[in-house]
């Protein structure tokens, strides 16, 4: 074996070790996650000592959980539906025209993703203090929407620069007005990347725990709230089967987004 | 010195009968068309008429203002000033749809997510044409851009000189009043663009439309137009046959930019007549044929490489020069010279002619006064 072949082989192991590792990493806390929810213990304990769908069976029999759930689906939908037709009218603007303001909104419009969470929690309860909305659907679904604007400009923003402009004016010089061709060419080829926005600005709602705990009062507990309150004063088994639940849900979702992708 | 001459028609263009011409309104016809782009003047002041039938060439280095014309004329932009007429009406503020004008872009522009059919139906489910209207109308144009049964394709399934092809049909599908074509050919190879070429004439002549077409390829414009309008720095130079350009060019520009020449140095001696003038040059007074205005007494003669003789007649102007290279070009030999008082020469002569010509040799090549024409040495304003 020569030096350099030893080398070679040096570098494929590190490769593979590193890979690994950060697999494992990412991965094991789902995985043991996962195995806990099909304990029958009363309590986490690993390895379980008995296998069952008691977890699931606790959920499912209760109103704690269930509450907090239909709010956080309810707070994604609206945020979804009202965030990206938002970003989208940005991102043409922004794109498409020559409206005065342009690099302002692509700057203002990432600053949520860019200011820390826990500062911008903190501005964003004196805000809702004084506004009468903590605790409040009113009050969270538009710090949510806010929140969504970033990955919305990002992602359909993206998008949209793979779109010539020519195919608009090829459009018009067919005999398409403006709006027509926009409908037409544009938001026809923008479609999957809208549906990745609707997608990232749901999970992103639904998943959000910190800028939302300080804002969700007791009067609008949502689910990953719920779950850290949980967790905060002793351990329920139970959400291990919630996360588990969570995880395939979002699993999914992702999963259409690359099927979406694959069909175009 | 010398009065304006630049309002002579430049005369021998192909047009078929005196009937027709006086009958006939220009397709389009760019009156005084000028496009600021804040402090940068794109186009100024072009006027331009373009006859029905007629495939002009719009020519010009990158930068000349011939793609922002197209754009104009389009309805993509909005000239400063102006008007552009088509068929006799001022459509410069008419959108682009209501122009009824086709366009081929440089890198096609197909729409990616609508099939062939689709693509080439667009204008005309657009004019709501019924389903077996547009359908077969889809048929024809694709049997004129013979790409037939391609129908059911997508744009991505296909290769660069078919695309080119479904987006000329495209543009053509709803008999459009003028087509435009912005640097067609640009993204093609050779080989392809060759035949492409002969393509468009084709499509041309069957399709009987009025094309507008951009290039920066003087051979393109050469191989493919009627007649030429070079474009300098956002002015109209000369507008004409491909022929007539080369032989008579109304300035440097045009005669450095379309097809190659020598420059010889020359001094306004006296107006001769219409369209000529007396000159010295090389030692001698000639009258020499008027390209275009000539404002100072300097001037530049022009002669193409085929018009100088490496064995000059007895009458000719003559030139000693060293030669610098020899290039054997099958029949013919390209001869680059260098000359004390014309710079570089260049000389295309017959194989044979120029059988034992070594580079550094040096030799007296000559060119007869009346394949000189003359230009101002300074540019238009």
């Amino acid at each position: 074996m020569t030096p350099r072949r030893g080398l070679r082989a040096l570098l494929r192991g590190l490769y593979v070790g590193v890979l690994t590792a950060t697999v494992v990493f990412m991965l094991a806390p789902s995985v043991v996650v996962v195995l806990l929810s099909f304990s029958n213990d009363s309590f986490m304990r690993l390895p379980p000592t008995g296998w069952g769908l008691r977890q699931y069976v606790t959920l499912f029999g209760s109103r704690e959980w269930l509450e907090p759930f239909v709010r956080s689906l309810t707070l994604a939908i609206w945020t979804a539906l009202v965030a990206v037709p938002f970003g989208l009218a940005a991102v043409l603007g922004v794109h498409r025209t020559t409206a005065p303001g342009r690099s302002l909104i692509r700057v203002l419009g990432l600053a949520p993703l860019l200011i820390p969470s826990i500062a911008y929690a903190v501005a964003l309860y004196s805000l809702l203090a004084r506004a009468r909305l903590l605790g409040r659907f009113e009050g969270l679904v538009a710090v949510h929407i806010t929140l969504a604007l970033p990955y919305v400009l990002l992602v359909v923003g993206a998008a949209i620069t793979r779109v010539p402009r020519e195919l608009e004016l090829a459009a018009q010089s067919l005999g398409a007005s403006r709006v027509r061709a926009w409908l037409d060419i544009t938001l026809r080829l923008l479609l999957p990347a809208i549906a990745a926005a609707v997608i990232f600005a749901f999970i992103g709602s639904f998943d959000e725990t910190i800028i939302t705990s300080f804002l969700s009062g007791t009067g609008f507990v949502t689910l990953p709230v719920a779950i850290f309150n949980n967790v905060r004063y002793g351990v329920d088994p139970v959400i291990t089967a919630i996360a588990t639940l969570l995880t395939a849900g979002t699993g999914l979702l992702l999963a259409i987004n690359a099927a979406l992708r694959r069909a175009r | 010195m010398i009065p304006q001459a630049a309002g002579r028609p430049a005369g021998g263009e192909r047009t078929p009968s005196p009937e027709a011409t006086a009958e006939r309104v220009a397709a389009l016809d760019m009156r005084g068309v000028t496009k600021d782009f804040g402090s940068v003047r794109a186009v100024a002041g072009v006027d331009l008429q373009v006859r029905r039938g007629e495939f002009l060439t719009l020519l010009g280095p990158s930068g000349s203002g011939k793609t922002t014309i197209l754009k104009l004329v389009a309805g993509f932009e909005h000239p400063t000033s102006g008007q552009i007429l088509l068929d006799g009406e001022d459509i410069s503020r008419l959108s682009p749809a209501e122009r009824g004008i086709g366009v081929v872009f440089q890198h096609y522009a197909l729409f990616p997510h609508m099939t062939v059919r689709d693509n080439i139906g667009y204008s005309l489910r657009r004019r709501r044409w019924s389903r077996e209207r547009w359908r077969e109308r889809v048929r024809d144009t694709l049997r004129l851009v013979r790409l037939e049964g391609y129908e059911a394709r997508y744009p991505r399934q296909l290769s660069g000189g078919q695309q080119q092809r479904v987006a000329v049909a495209r543009a053509l599908a709803f008999h459009p009043r003028l087509l435009l074509m912005d640097e067609p050919l640009g993204a093609l190879d050779r080989a392809l663009r060759v035949e492409m070429q002969e393509e468009l004439r084709r499509i041309h002549r069957e399709s009987e439309t009025t094309v507008v077409y951009v290039t920066h390829d003087q051979e393109e414009a050469l191989a493919l137009s009627d007649r030429v309008a070079i474009l300098w720095e956002g002015r109209l130079q000369q507008v004409g046959a491909p022929r007539d350009l080369y032989r008579v060019p109304a300035n440097r520009v045009v005669a450095t930019f379309f097809g190659e020449c020598t420059l010889v140095p020359a001094r306004v001696v006296t107006r001769h007549s219409e369209e000529t003038v007396v000159v010295a040059a090389l030692g001698r007074q000639v009258v020499v044929r008027l390209g275009g205005a000539i404002p100072a007494a300097a001037a530049l003669l022009v002669v193409r490489p085929g018009r100088i003789r490496l064995r000059p007649a007895r009458d000719d102007l003559l030139l000693s020069v060293t030669i610098r290279d020899v290039l054997y070009l099958g029949d013919v030999v390209r001869v680059v010279c260098e000359s004390d008082v014309a710079g570089q020469v260049l000389v295309s002569a017959d194989s044979d002619a120029a059988m034992g010509l070594a580079i550094r040799d040096s030799l007296t090549v000559g060119f007869a006064p009346a394949d000189a024409v003359a230009v101002s040495v300074t540019e238009p304003a």
